[in-house]
């Protein structure tokens, strides 16, 4: 067991444990200070082999450091929601939100299609009331051709006569 | 050389979210995980060994106190490097500043990274000690078996992956993790125990109290 457990500890010491064994050997470590020298040691042999000087955290390292943020206040910030997760529910409702806008524009446009039946009956009245406008405005238009307003004072003033005022 | 994969790092947004939401015993798998690299890290800028644990405890109590704010934009240990280079320079500022030799505005520390005054001198007692240790642990590995020999030095000396000393050595990652492991036994049972051991409590017993603001 303590020799598997040396083991990882080496692998761990490499990067070579995935999260869920790492976090494994870390509560063991924790636990056990057998563990925490061979950490201590192997530390210390690989910062020798890389480098003329070594130098690791004594025995007691951990607890001292527990002891002082023993009185520290304690962080109790909620709990966030993985970036990832954001992005699914962002998509997600775009996607109801895109489906809807089809939806009712769908609707929309067949009830406007209804009362009229066909699109080539559709054309035949659009004609018709383009034509009634048509001859109703070309008869303001007619109404109106010599009559300028001036002051909101209508049909008695043509434009002419307005110009004649302003160079008397 | 990089690493095959980055393992630690979701391991460590867990611990760190753990942390921030009230669990204080996480941010002890974070000191265990970190210690010993962070002692080292301060320790090329405090050569006291004593000073060097504080400067080091005194970075994770910062840390702790500043965890609320760490919102993961870069790697938890990027983080925590960061503050241990500043607490090692503010501190020997501060030892400075007591001593009256020069004088430095301490907003400065971050910029003079390789200013002379901020970098401290070695004790003797630990210089020998650092050489003998070093001794050994060379004498150890030039007796090793060569495939040990090879696979642990192209680990520590190269920075290789396990994946790049397969490849290298021509044999499954297996028999790389086995030899890498076994060559640390080795090497291990060659320091003598008690030496170790006194080296590690010769830096408690000097302990002393650093006086520069928490």
């Amino acid at each position: 067991m303590k020799q598997l457990d040396n083991e990882k500890l080496s692998l761990f010491l490499d990067n070579q444990l995935d999260s869920e064994q790492s976090l494994h050997l870390l509560k063991a470590i924790n636990k056990d200070p057998a563990l925490q020298t061979k950490l201590q040691r192997y530390s210390l042999i690989s910062q020798a082999i890389k480098n003329d000087a070594s130098q690791v955290a004594s025995s007691n390292f951990v607890a001292s450091i527990r002891e002082e943020i023993r009185n520290e206040p304690t962080y109790l910030i909620p709990s966030r929601k993985a970036p990832a997760n954001w992005k699914k529910t962002a998509w997600a409702a775009a996607a109801s939100v895109l489906l809807g806008v089809s939806v009712v524009t769908f609707m929309t446009a067949r009830e406007q299609a209804q009362p009229f039946g066909s699109i080539q009956t559709l054309a035949q009245t659009n004609k018709h009331y383009r034509t009634a406008d048509n001859t109703r405005f070309n008869e303001y238009l007619q109404d109106h051709d010599n009559v300028w307003y001036v002051n909101n004072a209508t049909g008695s003033q043509p434009y002419a006569r307005v110009a004649g005022y302003s160079d008397r | 050389m990089s690493e095959p994969f980055n393992v630690s790092e979701d391991l460590d947004q867990g611990l760190v979210r753990r942390v921030q939401q009230g669990d204080k015993a996480a941010f002890d798998l974070l000191v265990i995980k970190y210690q010993h690299k962070i002692v080292h890290l301060v320790n090329r800028y405090v050569k006291d060994p004593s000073e060097a644990q504080d400067v080091a405890q005194d970075t994770f109590i910062k840390a702790y106190r500043a965890l609320g704010d760490f919102r993961g934009e870069s790697a938890f240990y990027t983080w925590l490097y960061r503050i241990a280079i500043n607490t090692a320079k503010n501190y020997l500022l501060s030892r400075s500043r007591r001593h009256s030799e020069y004088e430095i505005d301490v907003q400065d520390a971050e910029q003079v990274e390789n200013a002379p005054q901020l970098k401290d001198m070695d004790t003797p007692e630990n210089m020998l000690m650092n050489e003998q240790i070093v001794e050994v642990i060379r004498s150890a590995i030039e007796k090793l078996p060569e495939e040990m020999r090879i696979a642990i030095t192209l680990r520590e000396f190269e920075g290789m992956s396990y994946e790049e000393i397969a490849e290298a050595m021509d044999c499954p990652i297996g028999t790389v993790r086995s030899r890498i492991f076994r060559a640390r036994e080795a090497i291990d049972a060659k320091l003598d125990p008690l030496r170790l051991k006194r080296y590690c409590d010769e830096t408690t017993r000097q302990r002393k109290t650093i006086a520069f603001s928490r």
